[in-house]
């Protein structure tokens, strides 16, 4: 029946005698030691061997196998410990190394052979040249020996040998044994450098998200599994105060409808809902918002304005920023950080109350003051004069704090899935700064910093250098194509780790989310 | 001086054999696990002792070049040093020359998994997960065959039925073996019916259908101990060919659950 699973070994590797089958005589010749297998073990009280990158054992137990492929070749998880699930659950495919006996089987002793063993290194690409130390395979610790030797016990078993691989996401290693005084050589794998990292999506109920798909993607690019864990949501009666307004509140035509908004005033509560798991220790909390908007640090300015109508006609506020609005109530606090009106010698207070925000309003930062009673009808040719300090809020596309990850999702899935794998780059401390890479990789090409355009550090593959006095340099880098350029820029964004970003993620072991700065 | 009796080399000799069956069904409970579970310990036997006789016959003596020839009829069907569809075999067990029993018992052991290589994507996915379906499907099919007796006149129709059929359900196989070869295995199918008192469309396809999934020996296998009872057994051919396609069905079933609840060693 050829549905069978395992290979059996050749009848030259099987480990039964040579000798004509039930012989009684004495006179056959021995059955020369060689090696039978090598295989990849773990211990798990107690040890077994590991299906996949080699072979079921002619004498131990199989105790898992590896599912996790790509191509031909086995993922190994560099970046998570062996252990995170508990000792009896311990993971031979996470961690950069693998563990590896041979046997050998033959007539007479078979203590004290001597089995060699080497590896084959296939790259990853563009791995730089010259990695040296903790960065670098080799067989015992990371940047060990280019070979090692194990001597075997009484039932033909090597000891167990650590092979371990490099911190460079897609090199490829072979390990052969081989008996030191020659016969066939064995070998194993191929096992391939990856990191597995989670990520925990927390959004509104009544908030639909898609899976950030091209940001899988993106990250397979660079040998990474991005997974999902368990998504979190919350209701306005689960969220903390000051999360759902009006879309009209936070956006031109925005219509009635709540939307969820988030930022500097309830950022922390929503950080609390992260779950952590001891089994995904490598995990982002993508906390998703409708509108990320930010509570201004100062009031705006002094408006001084005559009123002829009551309620007033639209007042425009100068906020100075682009990205900047009025929403009531205000994100933190009142509103009205100072309102008066005066009349004469007549004169009272302005408070949150007496502020309209119209549904119609032309601009999000625009408003209407209502007088409060008590106050005077204001006409044209008693008009009343209103001075007002408002709190305001700035809104963004998405933030980073190590592994607490704000994220605007809006509809645009490309915006989306730009700003999540961006974050999740700062995470990986992209884009580093010139003496902050991992050696041996050289200063980043198109690494630039705030003065050039964005908060942090980013890269602006593809981009040109223009004219922009809010920057310190008076220049901005413009149309950057790698996800970690400053913006989202959902139409020119090629949603990849340029060919300048890729090694330093690619050499980074992504065992911890922590932001560049 | 130590006389030696006959009788007490003989009574030594068995016993060595026995401690050899012995090794031969460890290693068969490691590397054919379902195999072993299915049987039992003495059919089991019985199948090392007759995987025994067939090797020496082949000059393959040595302890390990049985063993690969035992691990050989576990998955290829008892008979498959004779097996028409398998042509690989034979040269390579009655070369004249015999040379090295182990060095032929690996080139045997070579072509073997050469040739289950190119047949694998029949019985698993690409995930290595075995396509149970497909065989039972097959029998289905099998069994809607009307039972009529085969006329000659309807012979070649009912080989290119049994084309259409393989190259349906097993499409590797059918393109390994070659239409040739199964354009023989329909004759070959009409004569062992009539061995077996079968003459009817249905009974005949059955036993091709068998022939080719399980080997060309198939009725005579000790790896199925439950072919022989049916086809020799005092009862009419309707009976018979019913009783096949559901121990067929059952075998088959429990063959592949065996698979879902103990797929590692």
């Amino acid at each position: 029946m050829c549905g069978s699973g395992d290979k059996p070994p050749k009848p030259s590797e099987n480990g039964a005698s040579s000798c004509p089958a039930g012989s009684t005589t004495q006179t056959c010749p021995l059955k020369k030691p060689h090696l039978v297998e090598l295989i990849e073990v773990v211990a798990r009280s107690p040890e077994g061997t590991v299906v996949g990158a080699g072979a079921a054992s002619g004498k131990l137990a199989t105790k898992t196998t590896r599912t996790d492929k790509k191509g031909a070749a086995y993922k190994q998880f560099i970046n998570l410990g062996k252990d995170i699930d508990g000792a009896d659950k311990r993971h031979p495919e996470y961690s950069r190394a693998v563990e590896l006996r041979a046997r050998v089987e033959g007539e007479g002793s078979l203590s004290g052979l001597t089995v060699n063993f080497r590896y084959v290194l296939t790259p990853g690409k563009d791995r730089p040249a010259g990695m040296t130390g903790g960065v670098k395979e080799g067989f015992s610790s990371d940047g060990g020996a280019a070979t090692t030797s194990s001597s075997t016990d009484a039932e033909g078993w090597s000891g167990t040998v650590e092979f371990h691989l490099s911190q460079y996401a897609g090199d490829q290693y072979e390990v052969f044994a081989q008996l030191s005084d020659g016969g066939a050589e064995k070998s194993i794998g191929k096992f391939e450098v990856w990191r597995k990292f989670w990520y925990q999506m927390t959004r509104a109920t009544t908030h639909a998200v898609p899976a950030p798909a091209k940001s899988v993607t993106a990250y397979a690019a660079v040998c990474a599994d991005m997974l999902a864990a368990t998504e979190v949501t919350f209701t306005k009666a689960t969220a903390p105060a000051g999360t759902f307004y009006p879309a009209y509140m936070v956006r031109k035509n925005g219509g009635d409808g709540e939307e969820s908004v988030i930022g500097n005033h309830n950022r922390d509560q929503f950080y609390l809902k992260f779950s952590p798991e001891p089994g995904k220790p490598v995990k982002g909390h993508l906390i998703i918002c409708r509108n990320q908007w930010d509570p201004a640090a100062a009031p705006t300015g002094l408006v001084n304005e005559s009123l002829t109508t009551d309620p007033s006609a639209e007042i425009t506020v100068a906020l100075g920023q682009w990205n900047a609005g009025i929403v009531k109530p205000a994100l933190k606090g009142s509103l009205v950080s100072f309102g008066q009106w005066t009349q004469g010698a007549n004169s009272g207070a302005i408070t949150d109350a007496d502020i309209v925000i119209e549904k119609t309003r032309s601009g999000i930062d625009r408003f209407k003051v209502k007088l409060p009673a008590g106050a005077p009808a204001p006409t044209a040719a008693a008009p009343v004069n209103v001075k007002l300090k408002l709190n305001y809020g700035t809104y963004w596309g998405g933030e980073s704090n190590d592994h607490q990850m704000l994220i605007v999702y809006d509809g645009d899935d490309k915006a989306f899935n730009q700003a999540v794998s961006h974050e999740f780059g700062h995470g990986f401390a992209l884009t580093p700064s010139d003496g902050k890479q991992t050696a041996p990789l050289t200063k980043h090409a198109t690494y630039y910093y705030n003065d050039q355009g964005g908060q942090g550090p980013h890269c602006h593959t593809d981009a040109t250098l223009v004219v922009d006095a809010s920057t310190s340099s008076g220049k901005r880098w413009s149309g950057g194509t790698c996800i970690m350029y400053h913006q989202l820029s959902p139409s020119v964004c090629k949603q990849v780790f340029c060919a300048a970003c890729e090694p330093h993620l690619k050499l980074k072991d992504m065992s911890t989310i922590k932001t560049a700065r | 001086m130590l006389i030696i009796r006959q009788t007490q080399i003989d009574v030594l000799a068995q016993l060595r054999l026995r401690e050899f069956e012995d090794r031969v069904l460890e290693h068969l409970r490691h590397w054919m696990p379902r195999h072993s579970l299915l049987l039992g310990e003495e059919p089991m036997r019985r199948v090392v002792q007759h995987g025994l006789r067939k090797a020496r016959r082949y000059g393959l003596d040595s302890e390990c070049t049985v063993i690969g020839y035992v691990d050989l009829m576990c998955l290829l069907g008892s008979g498959f040093d004779t097996d028409p569809l398998l042509p690989w075999a034979a040269p390579i067990l009655t070369e004249a020359a015999r040379g090295d029993p182990v060095e032929r018992g690996d080139r045997l052991y070579d072509a073997a998994w050469e040739y289950i290589g190119r047949i694998v994507a029949d019985y698993r996915d690409q995930d290595g997960k075995p396509l149970t379906e497909r065989l039972v499907l097959l029998l289905r099919e099998g069994r809607a065959t009307p039972r009529e007796e085969l006329a000659e006149a309807a012979f070649p129709a009912f080989g290119e039925d049994l084309q259409r059929t393989l190259a349906t359900y097993f499409p590797a196989k059918a393109a390994a073996v070659g239409e040739a070869q199964i354009a023989a295995l329909a004759q070959r199918a009409r004569r062992r019916a009539d061995q077996h008192r079968l003459s009817g469309q249905r009974g005949i396809l059955l036993l091709a259908v068998l022939m080719f999934i399980l080997g060309d020996g198939f009725d005579n296998d000790p790896l199925l101990p439950w072919v022989s009872p049916i086809l020799t057994a005092d009862a009419d051919e309707a009976t018979r060919v019913d009783r096949l396609f559901a121990s067929g069905t059952e075998n088959l079933r429990r063959w592949w659950d065996m698979e879902k609840t103990n797929p590692g060693h």
